[in-house]
């Protein structure tokens, strides 16, 4: 586009002021203006200007530098244009005659019409005109209005609001309303697949219960017939939220009579006008300052219906945290005494007209709420509360027995505080379960009328593709998985080396598919492939120069850093590396093409010699994961969008873990590996499994154990693997110790322990049900221990009459008189458990 | 009907006494039964909210008003101006019916004084008749005494009206602050419009008084002439001779006249709503940083720069409304006097306000500023200079001393507010004395040789013009004089030209976007209004615009109806950030 811009400015301008000198208002030398140089010299300056000037069209003069063949057909056409003058001329000349024999004709028609025009009276002519104006003032609002009205893509908003339209009347049975948790959390299609139900998810993004009030009315608007059950998750009773959400949850909703009394509700309530709020282009009309190009090319977006309001999104939280210590534990106790939180009033009132209208129309009301770290016991019990009142319902996933049965974890079904599709398929299924027992949702596969759910069913397993392709270890596999499943566009590029770990099978099965240079691939070769639905499009490779296969790649690991020595030559090899950093861009394997859609793309690879890089851009989107070995990227041609982007790293190991991590821990649990063979992602799901188990376990220890169990206690946490024990008596700790406690102590092993006499200093380390150290005196001195991390003292009752055990310089015992414990994690390396026993007073039992 | 001396006398004795008696009341009961107070169950009375112009229900009301005003207009109907009464009562009654109290006090109440007065003159001039000529002076005199007398009375009570709604507090607040003692300020319910409609029949009063026309014999009528929706709000004041004419007119649907009309009116929603609605969000901004106690952050040119915007919020904000009502009137065939004429484009202080405000000022100059400078103490006045010094002097002062005292009392009219009579005395100043020192100002530039016809020395007497004036609005939007003057302080105790260009500009409550919008919609404002001085006729742009292609005619309408609605400040504004979902 502006290549064509710049291609006939110059020669326009060139025209001008070749008039002007031959009507003799400008003087130059005839000689100047030599046509082609002229068209030359301003084509170069037009662009350098554009360069410097218009920071985005740098790219004309990068697109210039890169394809030269453009540059080469860009100057050559413009020099076509400029020595084509003289006939150009003529061509003008003969247009110009043709239009002379041709004006007249229209002429006449000009005339035709104008004689019409004064036949209409002058009134007529008047009215004609003002309601034409009216007309075009009112199409060109309708215009405004669709561009002023904002539309969210965000949390499948869009999808949501629009494919509710687009789902045929009296069809849904069920529909969920709630904020984001439930846009996340409810997957209508997985209900279909599995239960048959025909449901519909109609949460949006921090909804207010207003808004999930007028579209349970909205949704029985359409589906009076066959509406029977609607749920609804409590989040949003607890407080109040932004005007912006109102709109985010009501703009998109097709005008009728309860959309004007949902936007007179809320417009009383932020105290606007209805009359504006219903009518975008007047709410809107601020967005001038921030229009974009999504705003103009809406129509053109595409509503996904198999979503059914479902917002998809596979990120793990785990992922995205640096550490499994940002995660949150589960806690399922509910405090039954937990006084009640005071919840919003305004969500109480729409709360009331729900269930009042459920009733009224013979509608089950459902209240849930999605496991989530913000919950508490009071919220659960003023919700509880109401729903006993009115008999409804309250399926809270955060207490048992819907916790357990649930079993979620946040690690894996989680993206922050929100699920991902992991979790929403275990809670979609719980619910989906509860639907068919509890509130008779039919099953209605099969049934005629809902022969469009199968369509839509098919368009979703398209849409959860990468699901399947996560659980795939084997690239042969998973190439072949998108085979069979068809109609993908699979990019594959390789950076640094991915021959090493290739089996005999896999390179067969690339051969048997077309890909014979993959079958080939050597060691550090460059390669590149692109296939489109089966059939291979380009299949590029380049072996790596001169490096014999046998080198492994550590040979750079050899070379040490920050080498004084040599540092005068390593600096003047690395100024000629960048000067060589061009040249070696044409190392790189490259190919340029398109999608069937027509989107463009170009992929690069480059081997560990040939530019150590691998890129894939679609539509000027770089896709790649651009690490060592195989970088794929996937596709879908049907829903025009990229569905998943991996790297198998060959060169390590011929199969890469699985990206689910459910199966994954689980493998790591039955592995039984420990922590030190463990690094990234496995040693983060391994601890934060851990975490949980530890803080039930160290939960349950503390209600089990009084004051008097210190057996029962050390007995406990004895044999745990990973944990250490540290024990520190303070003043007097052995006068209430019994024969038979001091018996079951030195059966553990602390025999030191159980000769323990008044007044004694004590200090004792043990793990893995092993007495590492046990240390005990007599006489008036403290006694003290210090290894690594930790350091322990103890002083009896003439001894200083203190205890003091510290972990990596934090004090944490209690200090109490008597035996203190710090139970501490070394792979979690946190403290479980710190407690004291005054076994100086109190008697210990002896059932351990 | 001619009658004897000694029935007439009674007659006016029973008029002035029942006035007299009657003037406290009608003074004190419209401010003080208007007070926000509770009412009880006469709440009805006052609960409601003015329809405002810049409103869609004020365009839904005109669309009906108009219908039924050109069906009459169609039937050829003489009672069309009762459409436009009823109209304007409606208008004025959307703030509660009580409200319209004042207004009928005064419509009466002039009404029956103009009826008296020229009862009076008639009677007189009878008794003129064969009479000799001391005696006929002596009647004379008589005469202008009695009818003085109604005069004043009329008068005190339409003026005592205003006063008490509106000068009550000031004299409270000085009270409490010399005396010590806290009387409680007032709170008033104030009538629309009120310190307008008392010009109108005031001066219509006073045309009669001076036999200028016959009073009007239909209260009803007159009602129309005093309560006229359109001008109620704001002006421009009429003359009853040229608008009662036209108000009591058969107009028919004229589709030209109509279309100019409407034409009129976008340009004055263009002006109010995206400019002058624009402009107020920067202003309020800086003005109200100096409101709140403690040390203000702005100084020098960006505070310069707020009150020099603050003219033309103010410009524009007016004349805008201006435009709609005038358009209104002009959709009803009434064509009212323009009000502004180009005001920045003065070249002095005293042509400035021949172009702002223009009815207030004629109305001014013909109902006080002649009478005082052509009454006989000015005239004392002038003959005594011309005796003891210069003759130019001598025949200068008076008509300066009566302008200063016409501008003093328009400063006072604006508002109870020791900063508005500061206002008045500074514009006064200028008035006044840009006669007086002219020989002076002369001398000076035949000293620097400026040639007065070279547009640079035209284009410098616009910008000194424009410099006062703004001078002056530092006093006229500062709530207090000595916020003025602390403003006024803080503009000239730094010199920071950077501020017009390091962005600071764009924080004074409009984004960059915004700020530009605005500096473009003055600009075209002022281009708009260039075009108009130089062709100076009615309707001069919609005539141009008229003569253009449909093509582009349309073209023009449409982006101007579109620019009103898009820039727009209306609505609730909308905020991205609150849009974008940052979290549970």
């Amino acid at each position: 586009m502006i290549a064509l811009v710049c291609l006939l400015i110059p020669p326009l301008i060139l025209v001008l002021v070749r008039e002007k000198v031959n009507n003799g208002t400008i003087r130059i030398g005839k000689a100047a203006l030599s046509y082609p140089i002229w068209v030359l010299i301003l084509n170069g300056l037009m662009i350098l200007i554009l360069y410097l000037f218009f920071d985005n069209y740098g790219q004309l003069f990068a697109k210039l530098n890169r394809s030269r063949i453009f540059a080469c057909k860009y100057f050559a056409l413009s020099l076509v244009l400029a020595l084509a003058e003289p006939w150009a001329k003529k061509l003008v000349k003969l247009v110009k005659k043709m239009y002379e024999t041709v004006k007249p004709f229209f002429g006449k028609v000009y005339h035709a019409v104008e004689t019409i025009f004064t036949r209409i009276g002058e009134t007529t002519r008047k009215q004609i005109r003002t309601v034409a104006f009216l007309a075009a003032a009112a199409i060109a609002f309708s215009v405004c209005n669709d561009i002023a009205q904002p539309i969210w893509t965000d949390w499948n908003n869009y999808n949501t609001m629009r494919g509710f339209y687009e789902e045929p009347e009296n069809t849904i049975e069920t529909i969920f309303i709630g904020s984001s948790v439930t846009v996340n959390g409810i997957i209508p299609m997985e209900l279909y697949e599995n239960y048959g139900i025909c449901a519909y998810n109609l949460g949006t993004v921090k909804q207010p219960m207003l808004a999930s009030y007028y579209w349970a009315e909205e949704a029985y608007r359409l589906h009076s017939e066959t509406l029977t059950t609607i749920v609804l998750d409590v989040s949003k009773l607890r407080d109040e939220t932004d005007e912006a959400f109102y709109r985010w949850a009501i703009d998109h909703m097709e005008f009728s009579e309860v959309k004007l009394r949902a936007v007179q509700d809320y417009s009383a309530l932020f105290d606007e006008e209805t009359f504006l709020n219903l009518i975008p282009l007047l709410s809107y009309h601020d967005r001038w300052e921030e229009l974009d190009e999504e705003d103009f090319t809406k129509s053109e977006i595409k509503v996904d219906v198999s979503t059914r309001g479902y917002n998809y999104v596979m990120t793990k939280h785990i992922d995205t945290e640096e550490s499994y210590t940002a995660l949150s534990l589960p806690s399922s106790t509910l405090d039954e005494d937990a006084e009640e939180m005071e919840l919003c009033t305004e969500s109480l009132y729409y709360l009331k007209k729900l269930i009042s209208f459920c009733e009224e129309h013979d509608i089950q009301l459902v209240l849930t709420k999605v496991p989530t770290s913000k919950w508490s016991s009071s919220a659960h019990n003023a919700v509880q509360k109401i729903a006993d009142e009115y008999g409804l319902d309250f399926i809270d996933f955060n207490y048992d027995p819907y916790f357990s049965e649930l079993g979620f974890n946040y690690a894996y079904d989680f993206v922050d505080t929100h699920m991902n599709y992991y979790g929403a398929t275990k809670f979609t299924n719980c619910l989906g379960n509860y639907l068919i027992t509890e509130c008779g949702n039919h099953d209605v596969r099969g049934d005629e009328d809902y022969a469009f759910m199968e369509a839509e069913l098919e368009e979703y397993h398209r849409l959860i593709a990468q699901v399947d392709l996560n659980d795939i270890t084997d690239p042969a596999e998973y190439i072949s998985y998108l085979f069979n499943q068809g109609d993908y566009t699979i990019f594959i590029s390789v950076k640094n080396t991915a021959s090493s770990e290739l089996t005999q099978e896999q390179r067969d099965y690339f051969a048997s598919v077309g890909l014979t240079k993959l079958s080939e691939l050597t060691y550090r070769a460059s390669y590149l492939a692109v296939i489109d639905d089966g059939t291979v499009i380009v299949e590029r490779s380049k072996k790596d120069p001169g490096t014999s296969e046998e080198e492994t790649a550590t040979e750079e690991e050899k070379t040490p850093i920050n080498d004084m020595e040599h540092i005068e030559e390593i600096f003047a090899a690395e100024l000629e590396d960048d000067e060589v950093e061009e040249e070696e861009e044409s190392l790189t394997l490259s190919y340029t093409g398109a999608l069937s859609d027509g989107t463009d793309y170009e992929i690069f690879s480059g081997g560990r010699n040939l530019g150590n890089t691998s890129s894939i851009l679609i539509d000027g989107t770089e896709y790649s994961k651009n690490t060592r070995g195989l970088n794929i990227v996937v596709y879908d041609n049907e829903r025009q969008e990229v569905i998943d982007q991996v790297c198998f790293d060959t060169h390590a190991s011929s199969e890469r873990e699985t990206l689910n991590y459910a199966i994954r821990l689980e493998e790591i649990k039955e592995s039984g590996a420990s922590l030190s063979e463990l690094s990234g992602i496995d040693c983060q799901l391994y601890l934060y499994d851990r975490k949980i188990t530890q803080t039930q376990r160290v939960n349950e220890i503390a209600v089990e154990t009084g004051e008097d169990d210190l057996l029962a206690y050390l007995a406990a946490y004895w044999n745990e693997s990973g944990c250490e024990i540290y024990i520190s008596v303070k003043g007097e700790a052995a006068d209430a110790m019994t024969e038979d406690v001091r018996d079951a102590l030195a059966e553990l092993g602390l025999s030191e322990l159980a000769a323990l006499e008044s007044g004694d200093s004590y200090l004792a380390v043990a793990g893995d049900g092993v007495v590492a150290i046990e240390k005990r005196d007599h006489g008036d001195s403290q006694i003290e221990l210090s290894i690594g991390s930790y350091s322990i003292s103890s002083g009896g009752t003439d001894s200083g009459n203190s205890s003091s055990i510290r972990i990596n310089g934090t004090e944490y015992s209690q200090q109490g008189d008597g035996i203190n414990i710090v139970v501490y994690d070394t792979e979690l390396e946190e403290v479980l458990s710190q407690v004291t026993f005054a076994t100086g007073t109190v008697s210990q039992s002896v059932d351990g | 009907m001619i009658q004897d001396e000694k029935t007439f006398s009674r007659k006016y004795i029973k008029w002035v006494v029942a006035l007299a008696v009657l003037a406290p009341v009608l003074i004190i009961a419209p401010s003080w039964l208007l007070q926000d107070r509770d009412f009880g169950q006469w709440e009805w009375l006052v609960s409601g909210s003015q329809m405002g112009v810049f409103s869609a229900p004020f365009l839904l009301f005109l669309a009906v008003v108009g219908a039924f005003y050109f069906y009459l207009g169609h039937r050829q109907s003489s009672k069309q101006w009762i459409v436009l009464l009823v109209a304007s009562y409606f208008f004025y009654a959307t703030a509660g019916i009580l409200m319209l109290l004042p207004i009928i006090i005064t419509t009466v109440v002039t009404w029956a004084g103009a009826r008296l007065i020229e009862q009076t003159a008639d009677h007189y001039k009878s008794q003129l008749v064969g009479k000799e000529f001391t005696e006929k002076k002596q009647i004379r005199e008589k005469s202008v005494l009695r009818r003085r007398i109604l005069l004043a009375i009329v008068i005190v009570v339409n003026l005592g009206i205003l006063v008490s709604f509106k000068y009550t507090n000031f004299v409270i607040e000085n009270v409490t602050a010399v005396t010590g003692q806290t009387v409680e300020a007032i709170d008033f319910l104030v009538p629309l419009g009120l310190s307008f409609y008392t010009f109108q029949p005031t001066g219509y009063l006073i045309d009669v008084y001076r036999g200028k026309y016959r009073a009007d014999q239909n209260p009803v009528r007159f009602a129309l002439f005093v309560s006229y929706f359109p001008q109620i709000i704001q002006g421009p004041i009429g003359r009853y001779d040229k608008l009662a004419g036209q108000l009591f007119q058969i107009h028919r649907f004229d589709y030209e006249r109509v279309k100019f009309g409407a034409q009129r009116m976008l340009w004055g929603f263009f002006k109010k709503l995206v400019i002058a609605d624009r402009v107020s969000i920067l202003v309020n901004t800086v003005f109200a940083d100096f409101g709140a106690t403690g040390t203000a952050s702005y100084e020098g040119f960006t505070v310069f720069l707020a009150v020099l915007l603050y003219g033309v919020e103010i410009y524009t904000d007016f004349s805008g409304g201006m435009d709609i009502v005038i358009g209104v009137s002009q959709i009803f065939g009434i064509e009212m006097t323009e009000n502004f004429r180009r005001p920045f484009m003065a070249r002095s202080v005293a042509e400035f306000w021949q172009r702002w405000h223009i009815t207030l000022g004629s109305w001014m100059r013909d109902y006080l500023f002649y009478p005082l400078a052509l009454s006989k103490p000015f005239n004392n006045l002038s003959k005594k200079l011309r005796k003891t010094g210069d003759a130019y002097v001598a025949k200068i002062l008076p008509t300066c001393i009566a302008s200063f005292i016409v501008f003093f009392l328009i400063g006072v009219w604006h508002g109870a507010n020791w900063k508005y009579i500061i206002y008045g005395i500074y514009q006064a100043i200028f008035v006044s004395t840009a006669t007086l020192l002219e020989p002076f100002y002369a001398k000076c530039r035949a000293f620097f040789h400026i040639n007065v016809e070279r547009s640079g020395w035209k284009m410098f007497q616009t910008l000194r013009t424009v410099f006062l004036i703004t001078i002056g609005r530092y006093l006229s939007r500062a709530n207090t004089a000595s916020q003025a003057f602390a403003m006024l302080k803080a503009t000239f105790s730094r010199f920071n030209p950077w501020v017009f260009f390091d962005g600071s500009l764009f924080n004074l409550g409009l984004d960059e976007k915004n700020f530009r919008l605005m500096i473009l919609c003055i600009l075209f404002l002022f281009i708009v209004d260039f075009i108009q001085e130089k062709g100076n006729t009615k309707n001069y742009i919609r005539q141009q615009i008229a003569g253009k292609n449909i093509v582009v005619r349309w073209a023009i309408y449409l982006v101007g109806l579109f620019a009103v609605i898009i820039f727009g400040v209306y609505g609730s504004g909308y905020d991205t950030a609150s849009f974008i979902y940052a979290g549970f």
